[in-house]
């Protein structure tokens, strides 16, 4: 049924020049925050082009004007936006860029700008649908602000995902940005446009669903990788994915790792980290340091190629998320959800949104604290790989099911 | 097969410290070998050798990288942290164009976060036979005193273990000149035997093997062969903690680090065997990583690329970069600077950068037009944490109590404006408490607009810390991050604490 644009930018303009009176289903995937060649944002656009764009005739991905141009033909995604956020996520030299929007004033008028180009540009009408697979500030000050101009192309259908991230960044305008957030989404909807709201995670949804009175469904992130075999090693390979911040529990791992040798003098367990961006690490030069003499610990640079981070999945038995409970209170976790489709169990400090996906779908265990933490892998590392494979492949199957019911509802 | 040259340091044609490199060298290259020797004039004969190679090796002689670059040659650089680890931006800015072999972690995230290309290699000897491991009933330790004006030396070691040791050989033979003999406290519970001199290695080694407890005898090293060759024979090893000591020991874990600037007594008897032993799987492990990363190393030398032939007198700048060099820091750095016009052919790197590392260029400020927050601070510059209008608190913060806030988490930030300092510098004061149960201390590190203006401990109990920072750091607004080393719930609390504060004081110095 879906037809991609895949790209090409000629061919997307021609499609769209007249969907207005061919009312052709047509779903624009839109995120000013796709500007990394690395992360998920890149990868996200090309799981909702896939997920959620087998309900449209076409799909079309729209990104921010500096993702890299390799990145952005490679993925099919045409530049939309300006960088809204070169405060939160410095674009490398953003701070030498005279050209980057700094205040609040300039990106709000700069996103309104943005979307309003982007229903001309593409004649947005009725039958089209905007998707924003993590809505940022920005995004739905503009939709806000376009109100009359979303009206005028025949209220198309918006589709927001919430995922507790982006959509408070609002360049320190506000101390409780969060609050006006909700008072947009609430104006958004009051306007009479036909929005459909989501979270990335249950506890989130509930708490949106209290607070707007309106319904929200669940959107985990998507994933769509096969689950992969566990090794039969000598040893259990402990993985700490992603890029390792601060929130993400860097600065526990030297106690974790350390008590996990203490108990584990054999070294039949061995741990593979990613650390901190340069522009922390440089500061935790010694810490790194100390990180990196506890035997059987490999540290790995803060951004790895895709490839590298699917091939740390595969040859791991066990992945750790010793997150912090406050950032992530409402958050998920693109990590838990990797290692759930690859098929390899999780354990996370308890407290963070993810934990209630991770004891509902089965896919980890829950640690009280990082001592707990280290027992369990101790114990988890006792466990026949044959009871470990069984155990991933329930969770990742109910998961599944879970994950295209759940986009099934909300999109249609 | 490609010809490598491998340049070296005169000394190590004695040590043969570099051989175990240059053997892996082998297996892909023709080597040929060229000392060079500080104590002498520059040996230009070394650019002639070059000349006949597909690609220059640097065994730590790393300030030579330029030469070479300007050969048009592919170099390969692999410097040692103990004798380039303080080495300023523009040293490494000169070798932008090679490629890096790093034994110590610390200077490879150095040379990398400089825009260098380095590979992170981590050495490991073959180790004994686990039945050859030696047992731990009595503790017999050996220490050769060779750096002891860095202060490694036997007194220092009397401290660390002399109520725990059986016996302590002193090998007394220092890398410098000196009377640095031992002086035994009459009274020592532990037998002390010393040597001068051996008449070979074996009986050098015999004196070793007996021993199963092993002090590494220099404050830094490059690589540690003689630390690692004790790990590897199953000894306890106890060394400075610095790279690279720190960098393969894991305190308490599979060795012991010691600050040489405040020792005291350690009781190591109950723990030594199980520490040794820790040490000797290391090396184990350790080894098969070495022996696997080989074919890596030398597809990154294969990768190696040539830059640009500079056309200049290449045997007089050899020269003058030679004497620069070993004259002092100062004037080596002066030499490199007076050459930015080569430095930029060299690097092909644009010009503004080059000026961002001469003169230490800051993260520029971003131009708000105005302040976007309010966060004035109060009458007397301060910046009172319990205000509960939450007026200068960013991320990581409790609620206001009615007399302090607990900074939740591992980082913490706060804004604020309206300091009217122009000039000179700010005295800054705070009032804080580390949470107890946190331990001794909690470290703090403290950055103002990016730059790091303290760094220190923060002790339970309230107490005033101050620290001073220059008044041009100062932004219309001012973003504090404070940055803490522990954090932890409580069994009535589930928030992550860490300290809690009351307020932040500023005035001109």
């Amino acid at each position: 049924m879906s037809d991609q644009v895949n790209g090409d930018i000629g061919v997307g303009l021609s499609l769209t020049a007249t969907n207005q009176e061919k009312q052709i289903s047509r779903l624009l995937i839109c995120d000013p925050v796709c500007v990394f060649p690395y992360g998920h944002n890149v990868a996200a656009m090309e799981n909702f082009r896939h997920f959620v764009g087998k309900y449209y005739d076409q799909v079309v991905s729209l990104g921010c004007n500096r993702l890299p141009q390799d990145t952005a033909a490679r993925y099919g995604i045409e530049p939309a936006f300006e960088y809204y956020y070169n405060d939160a996520m410095p674009l490398p030299k953003g701070d030498l860029d005279s050209t980057i929007l700094r205040t609040h004033a300039q990106k709000a008028a700069a996103a309104k700008r943005d979307l309003v180009q982007l229903l001309e540009r593409f004649g947005v009408g009725p039958a089209d649908t905007l998707c924003y697979p993590s809505i940022d500030f920005y995004s739905l000050l503009a939709l806000v602000e376009a109100v009359d101009e979303l009206r005028a192309a025949g209220s198309p259908k918006i589709l927001i995902r919430l995922i507790g991230v982006m959509e408070t960044a609002s360049s320190g305008q506000y101390a409780k940005p969060l609050n006006v957030a909700l008072a947009l989404i609430n104006r958004l909807c009051d306007a009479g446009l036909s929005v459909r709201l989501a979270a990335e995670t249950p506890r989130y949804a509930e708490y949106l669903a209290a607070q707007l009175d309106r319904p929200v469904a669940v959107a985990a992130n998507i994933e769509l990788r096969p689950q992969v075999p566990v090794l039969q090693n000598d040893h259990v390979t402990v993985i700490c994915p992603g890029s390792a911040r601060y929130d993400k529990g860097f600065l526990q791992l030297v106690d974790l790792f350390s008590q996990v040798r203490q108990r584990d003098p054999e070294m039949r367990i061995r741990f593979r980290t990613q650390v901190l961006p340069d522009r922390d690490l440089k500061h935790q030069i010694d810490y790194l340091i100390r990180l990196y003499a506890i035997p059987g610990v490999t540290v790995l640079p803060s951004h790895l190629p895709a490839d590298e981070l699917a091939t740390m999945y595969e040859n791991a038995d066990l992945v750790l998320l010793p997150y912090a409970h406050d950032v992530y209170q409402f958050r998920g976790s693109a990590v838990l959800i990797e290692a759930m489709l690859s098929g390899r169990h999780c354990l996370a400090l308890d407290g963070p949104a993810f934990v209630d996906q991770i004891r509902y779908f089965g896919g980890g265990t829950v640690c009280s604290s990082i001592a707990d933490m280290a027992d369990k892998v101790v114990e988890f590392s006792k466990e026949p790989p044959a009871k470990r494979q069984a155990r991933a492949r329930q969770a990742r199957d109910r998961f599944v099911r879970d994950l295209a019911a759940s986009y099934r509802d909300w999109v249609i | 097969m490609k010809k490598a040259l491998f340049v070296d340091h005169m000394f190590h044609k004695k040590t043969r410290s570099a051989d175990f490199f240059v053997d892996i060298l082998r297996t892909g290259f023709a080597v040929e070998t060229y000392y060079l020797s500080p104590e002498d004039q520059p040996d230009v004969g070394v650019l002639a050798a070059a000349g006949a190679a597909d690609v220059v090796i640097l065994w730590q002689m790393d300030f030579l990288a330029p030469v070479f670059l300007s050969l048009g040659k592919p170099v390969i650089v692999i410097p040692m942290f103990d004798g380039s680890g303080g080495m300023p931006d523009i040293h490494w800015l000169f070798a932008h164009k090679a490629r890096f072999f790093n034994f110590s972690l610390a200077l490879n995230e150095r040379i990398r976060m400089a825009g260098g290309t380095s590979m992170l290699l981590r050495y490991f000897p073959e180790a004994v036979e686990e039945d050859k491991l030696p047992r731990f009933d009595a503790l017999h330790a050996f220490f050769w005193q060779r750096r002891p004006d860095h202060g490694v030396d036997f007194k220092l070691v009397d401290t660390l273990l002399g109520d725990e040791l059986d016996s302590l050989h002193v090998h007394n033979v220092a890398d410098i000149p000196g009377n640095y003999t031992p002086q035994p406290r009459p009274d020592a519970r532990y037998r002390y035997t010393h040597s001068t001199w051996f008449k070979d290695k074996a009986d050098y080694a015999r004196c070793l093997g007996r021993a199963n407890v092993f002090i590494a005898p220099r404050v830094a090293e490059g690589i540690g062969m003689a630390l690692l060759e004790a790990m590897a024979q199953g000894k306890l090893v106890l060394a400075h903690g610095a790279p690279t000591n720190s960098e393969y020991i894991s305190n308490w874990l599979n060795g012991i680090l010691f600050n040489k600037d405040s020792p005291g007594p350690i009781a190591i008897r109950d723990r030594a065997a199980q520490m040794a032993k820790l040490g000797w799987r290391t090396v184990v492990e350790g080894r098969k990583q070495w022996l696997a990363s080989h074919p890596a190393i030398l597809e990154w030398i294969y990768g190696a690329e040539p830059g640009p032939v500079i056309e200049m007198d290449h045997a007089a700048f050899f020269k003058d970069l030679w004497h620069s060099y070993y004259a002092s820091l100062d004037e080596y750095v002066s030499f490199l600077t007076r050459k930015l016009a080569l430095l930029t052919q060299l690097s092909e790197l644009p010009f503004d950068r080059v000026l961002d590392v001469i003169g230490e260029a800051q993260p520029a400020p971003i131009a708000v037009q105005s302040t976007v927050r309010d966060c004035d601070l109060d009458t007397g510059g301060l910046l009172d944490l319990t205000r509960e209008d939450d007026r200068f608190v960013g991320k990581g913060w409790s609620n206001a109590e009615p007399e302090w806030r607990w900074a939740v988490g591992y980082r913490s930030e706060l804004y604020f404006s309206g300091l009217d300092v122009v000039r000179g510098r700010v005295k800054a004061r705070f009032t804080a408490s580390s949470l107890p149960n946190l331990g001794k201390a909690v470290q703090c590190t403290i950055l103002l607009n990016e730059q790091i203006v303290h760094e220190g401990k923060i002790t339970p109990g309230w107490s005033d810390y101050r620290f001073v920072f220059d008044a041009g750091l100062l932004r219309d607004e001012n973003h504090l991050i404070l940055c803490f080393d522990k954090a932890t719930t409580l069994p009535t609390d589930s928030r992550m604490l860490s300290v809690c504060f009351k307020r932040f004081e500023f005035s001109a110095a």
